[in-house]
């Protein structure tokens, strides 16, 4: 038996329920919340795939934690701004505290002042290339973290271990879950050359690919066909392209864009014939491929060329990677925040 | 978006229509219970997403808007306190400004406003708490037991809340001497959403319980 005061408290609460504006309602309906469409997995680590050139690529992989946002919301497949400007003074500057400006000795990361080249827009997202004098870097800003994966073509191991304000750069060796970074290497007509596809998790944001390398002369746009059939129009200037996707697809093929017209490549890796992109990362798949890779020779004996990354996730995101002869070979940056 | 093969499109649109039919529910409960639109409408957001990220494991659940429920009751009471003190930081005019906006909104709507006014005012100074217990029990017309689980506390703190919080609401306004039961049927509950017929009566859970069992908000 309700009382009148609870049969007033109910008129009164329904009265004012239904005074929320109907513009409210249809705020909250307009946001595209990203809703995911299976459930992750343990995120665990596997490069499949060959290097993108005789020279050996390093890889270094710094977070910044933030605070917590919505995954990867605002994220659209064509990018809201593509520009050769730098990125804006906040992005900039996050980035730059993430890039280490010498490398140690035995580095192989290039040196020198970072200079930005490229920079892709996608909502709240920008994701910005720099490059020194011996490598080039992908940083990644969001609201909630700051990701730089950094490559270079020059030759030695970038496995080092290192402490730097509070960073912990990962030791070259062992496995750990998290992402994998594959070189997929380009398309056959070399319009697309030295492509990096990355896959990376957060724990607050879930899972993201990013996909980075060089376009030839003459190309002015490309559009990265994923393997679950949706296309991502990157960012493509003065010869670097760049695309990234929430999620762990890989992409398979390509349209590039010149002045002959729109063809469809696919996209292989370097290793004669590979079927070029890279598999998303599997569960469990981080250990036994590393021991795969190092253990997998051709009929001469000499190891094949089957570059082994992988990137760990602690609390959030870190990078590690694992080094074989031939292949790419990384290391991790990661910092709380 | 673009989706040749079909996985990702019906999970979208799976979850839109999610979003259209309970999306006005979570508003105006979150709308009673913060007290203040913006906050509601941010409130609803964040609930959203996060069920959005567990959408694969919420979509097998008997009532996913429950769950969503529950997600945004546990929001707003851990942002509760900082949303209390930033309103008691509001200056006085704002208020009364805001107050009488409500108010000419209600007139507009439900002519009804010059007899709810005193108790408008005396809901808006109770805790976020309080609130809670109250939108969930004569809004949301939930009984004790599923309001616990949403609040994530017993049935015994259930009731203790909700007697406090009548107990302030009747110190704030004047209630007619005669507290008999003047509707059988029970409030008017046209924007909650539904999940019992009668709130003394627990019929439907909150829809937490999946097949792989609990998941907690």
């Amino acid at each position: 038996m309700k009382t009148a005061l609870e049969d007033r408290l109910s008129d009164a609460l329904a009265q004012r329920a239904a005074s929320v504006p109907r513009v409210a309602s249809e705020r909250v309906r307009s946001v595209d919340y990203q809703p995911r469409r299976q459930r992750l997995a343990v995120p665990v680590a596997v490069g499949a795939g060959a290097a993108a050139s005789a020279a050996t690529v390093g890889t270094v992989l710094a977070v910044v934690l933030g605070g917590a946002a919505p995954a990867y919301a605002g994220w659209s497949p064509a990018p809201s701004a593509s520009t050769t400007a730098p990125p804006s003074p906040q992005a900039s500057q996050s980035c730059l505290t993430s890039l280490p400006s010498n490398e140690p000795a035995g580095g192989q990361l290039g040196s020198g002042s970072w200079q930005s080249v490229l920079t892709d827009v996608r909502g709240p997202f920008t994701v910005a290339l720099f490059q020194n004098d011996g490598a080039y870097a992908a940083c990644f800003t969001s609201p909630s973290f700051t990701e730089v994966t950094q490559m270079s073509a020059a030759d030695g191991s970038a496995s080092n271990a290192q402490t730097q304000n509070g960073t912990v750069r990962g030791s070259g060796s062992g496995s750990v879950p998290g992402g994998s970074i594959v070189a997929v290497g380009g398309t056959s007509s070399g319009d697309l050359q030295n492509v990096v596809q990355t896959h990376l998790s957060t724990t607050a944001d879930g899972p993201y690919t990013l996909v980075d390398g060089r376009v030839a002369t003459g190309v002015t746009a490309v559009t990265l066909v994923r393997d679950d059939g949706q296309d991502v129009v990157a960012t493509v200037e003065d010869g670097w392209l760049i695309a990234w996707w929430p999620g762990g697809a890989a992409a398979t093929s390509a349209q590039v864009t010149n002045a002959s017209g729109t063809s469809t490549e696919a996209l292989q890796s370097a290793d004669k014939g590979g079927p070029g992109p890279a598999t998303p990362p599997q569960p469990g798949a981080c250990a036994s491929a590393a021991g795969a890779a190092n253990a997998s020779k051709s009929s001469d004996g000499q190891p094949t060329n089957v570059p082994v990354h992988c990137t760990t996730s602690g609390s959030s995101t870190s990078g590690q990677g694992l080094s074989t002869n031939t292949g790419i070979s990384g290391a991790g940056l990661k910092s709380g925040g | 978006m673009m989706d040749r093969r079909g996985g990702r499109a019906p999970v979208r649109q799976e979850f839109d229509r999610f979003v259209a039919e309970a999306g006005d529910g979570l508003l105006r409960a979150a709308y009673l219970i913060t007290w203040d639109l913006a906050d509601a409408e941010d409130l609803v957001q964040e609930c959203l997403f996060k069920v959005a990220r567990r959408w694969p494991r919420v979509r097998r659940m008997e009532h996913p808007a429950a769950y969503a429920r529950t997600v945004l009751v546990h929001l707003a009471l851990d942002d509760g306190k900082q949303r209390s003190r930033r309103r008691a930081e509001l200056a006085e005019a704002a208020t009364a400004s805001l107050e009488r906006h409500e108010d000419d909104t209600a007139v507009r709507m439900l002519g009804r406003v010059e007899a709810s006014a005193d108790l408008m005012q005396a809901l808006a100074e109770l805790s976020p708490r309080q609130r809670v217990a109250l939108v969930l029990r004569y809004f949301e017309d939930l009984c004790e037991a599923d309001v616990a689980e949403a609040m994530g506390c017993s049935v015994g703190t259930v009731k203790s809340t909700t007697s406090r919080a009548l107990d302030r609401l009747r110190g704030l306004v004047e209630v007619p001497a005669d507290s008999s039961n003047r509707n059988a049927e029970g409030p008017t509950t046209t924007n909650a959403i539904h999940l019992n017929d009668r709130k003394d009566t627990c019929v439907v859970t909150q829809g937490l319980r999946t097949n792989e069992g609990s998941m907690t908000p």
